[in-house]
Parts: C-alpha cells; sequence; structure tokens
C-alpha cells in the first residue's frame, strides 16, 4: 500500500453503471520514507469517507476490489484508510493531530 | 515460468502457516536482470546449483498445494536436465 | 516473495473493516544482498510479530490479499516471514556478517 493525499474530488456523470455510489477522488502519492511527493495524482476510489487534505492509505491492482464498496466495480485503486502517524526510523514522518 | 538457478536456502524463524513444512529458496532468473530474484517454495526437491523451472499466477499454489488461502507467488516446479 | 527490511509503521482509525486489528507497517524493499533499493511502501503484518529492524518476506497483489483468513481484504502487500538471523548474515555476506 501507499500513503497519498487527497487533493481533490472527481465527478463523473457519465460513468459504468458499477461506479454509481462511489466517490472518486484525486490522490497526489507521497513517499512515506520522507514525506514527499512521489508521482502523479491518481484517481481512487473512496470507501471510507476521505476528505480533501487528508492523508490516506491507497491499495492498488485487483486488490483495490477486495472491499464491499468495490467488490464488482472497474477500480484499480481504492482508499482504504485514513492515517493518524506514520513513524519511520524512529522519526513521526506524518501526525494527523498536528496538522488540523 | 522462467528458467532460474537456485542461490541457497532461506530460513524463517516465523512464517505464515501456509509456508509451514515447505523449503523456501533464493533462485535468480538465468535471463534476467541483475538483482531480479525472488523466494520461492520449492516442491521438487531442488538443491543449490540446481537450473530449475520456476513461475506462479494466483491459484496456482492454492491448487498445488491444496490450500483455501496461500500467500504464495513463486513456486518451483521443475529440475531442468 | 521478496525482502524487505520493517522501518516504521502507520496507524489508522478510520479503516475498511476488514482491515480492523491488521498491523501495518512500513517496509524498505531490499536486494537478494538485504541491501535498500526502491521506495518504502505499507504492509499489512499477517504473520502479527513483525517488529522494527527486521527482515522479513513479503508477497504482493493478488498473493497479498491470500495471507489473511476470510472471503476479501483490501491489501496489496503482506508480510509472511521474519528470516531468520543466520540466514541474513549468510545473505548479506562476509562484511555485515561479522558486525552482526
Amino acid at each position: 500500500m501507499q500513503m497519498a493525499r487527497v487533493v481533490g474530488t472527481v465527478v463523473a456523470t457519465q460513468k459504468d453503471p458499477k461506479l454509481v455510489g462511489l466517490k472518486l477522488q484525486l490522490v497526489q502519492p507521497i513517499d512515506i520514507g520522507t514525506g514527499t511527493e512521489s508521482g502523479k495524482p491518481l484517481v481512487a476510489a473512496d470507501t471510507v469517507g476521505a476528505g480533501s487534505g487528508d492523508m490516506v492509505m491507497i491499495v492498488g491492482g485487483s486488490s483495490a476490489r477486495q472491499t464491499d464498496q468495490t467488490a464488482s466495480s472497474p477500480v484499480d485503486m481504492a482508499i482504504v484508510g485514513i492515517i493518524d502517524v506514520v513513524e519511520v526510523e524512529g522519526r513521526t514522518i506524518y501526525d494527523r493531530k498536528r496538522e488540523n | 515460468m522462467y528458467l532460474a538457478k537456485v542461490l541457497g536456502p532461506i530460513v524463517c524463524t516465523i512464517k505464515h502457516p501456509a509456508y509451514d513444512g515447505k523449503p523456501m529458496l533464493l533462485i535468480g532468473p538465468i535471463y534476467g536482470d541483475e538483482g531480479d530474484y525472488e523466494i520461492a517454495v520449492d516442491y521438487v526437491g531442488a538443491g543449490i546449483g540446481d537450473i530449475v523451472i520456476a513461475g506462479g499466477a494466483p491459484g496456482v499454489a492454492q491448487n498445488v498445494f491444496q490450500l483455501d488461502r496461500a500467500p504464495i507467488k513463486t513456486l518451483i516446479m521443475g529440475i531442468v536436465d | 516473495m521478496r525482502f524487505g527490511r520493517v522501518v516504521g509503521n502507520v496507524v489508522c482509525t478510520a479503516k475498511d473493516a476488514n482491515l480492523e486489528g491488521v498491523k501495518l507497517m512500513v517496509v524498505q524493499p531490499l536486494t537478494q544482498r538485504l541491501e535498500p533499493r526502491g521506495a518504502m511502501y505499507i504492509a499489512a503484518d499477517a504473520v502479527g510479530q513483525a517488529g522494527v529492524g527486521q527482515i522479513v518476506t513479503v508477497v504482493f497483489s493478488a498473493d497479498a490479499t491470500q495471507a489473511f483468513p476470510g472471503p476479501q481484504i483490501p491489501v496489496d502487500a503482506s508480510i509472511v516471514g521474519l528470516i531468520d538471523a543466520a540466514t541474513a548474515s549468510i545473505l548479506q555476506g562476509a562484511d555485515e556478517g561479522v558486525s552482526s
């Protein structure tokens, strides 16, 4: 799984019927070792009610369909957790409390 | 499936129950880049230095070992003559 | 399976129901000589005992979902073994073996 920040919401009216009801978010992947941006923004199905600015955990590939909400949907990326704290090598890379 | 050379044994102190009693071997692909490697489960009795047939796909390990759940990617399914 | 070193952990309060009780670890991918290479990622601990500093084996994508009981779990990387210290010394070669 990867760490990512929710940077926006994606709205599509005309879409695969199996995407109806799924909230789609634009997420910017973050390097979990450094806390810096890594790669290009991606579209992810949100299964946990994340909001703009939240740091989240994303899961990719066929694993993204292993949730109740995405089980039969054509998705390859899902938000499956809202991150509270990340610690790497004894350093706090991210702390949700400090951001709000 | 691909050809690989067996580089050595890998021992885990604690492992997922699906790996119980199954030897794990470090293998390097014959036609791969340096740095390519895989930890594979051996069920045909391969040894260090052997050239083997390795591979795997979702469902293969479950089938081979008759397990409901098998978090195993790569198997050694043959030793090349 | 590939080698990784556990370097940290991630805490998510809001997450997919099937991730409840699953430890989320930050993993540095390693070469076959156990040298760090590539970007860190988050892996679910399927053996329940992976601690920071440990060398582990990791499976990915569809194989990662197989590491947990139950019909579905949205993970794309799972820790399935803790490497024995003697094996780690051999992989690291003589230099590292002497110091450890």
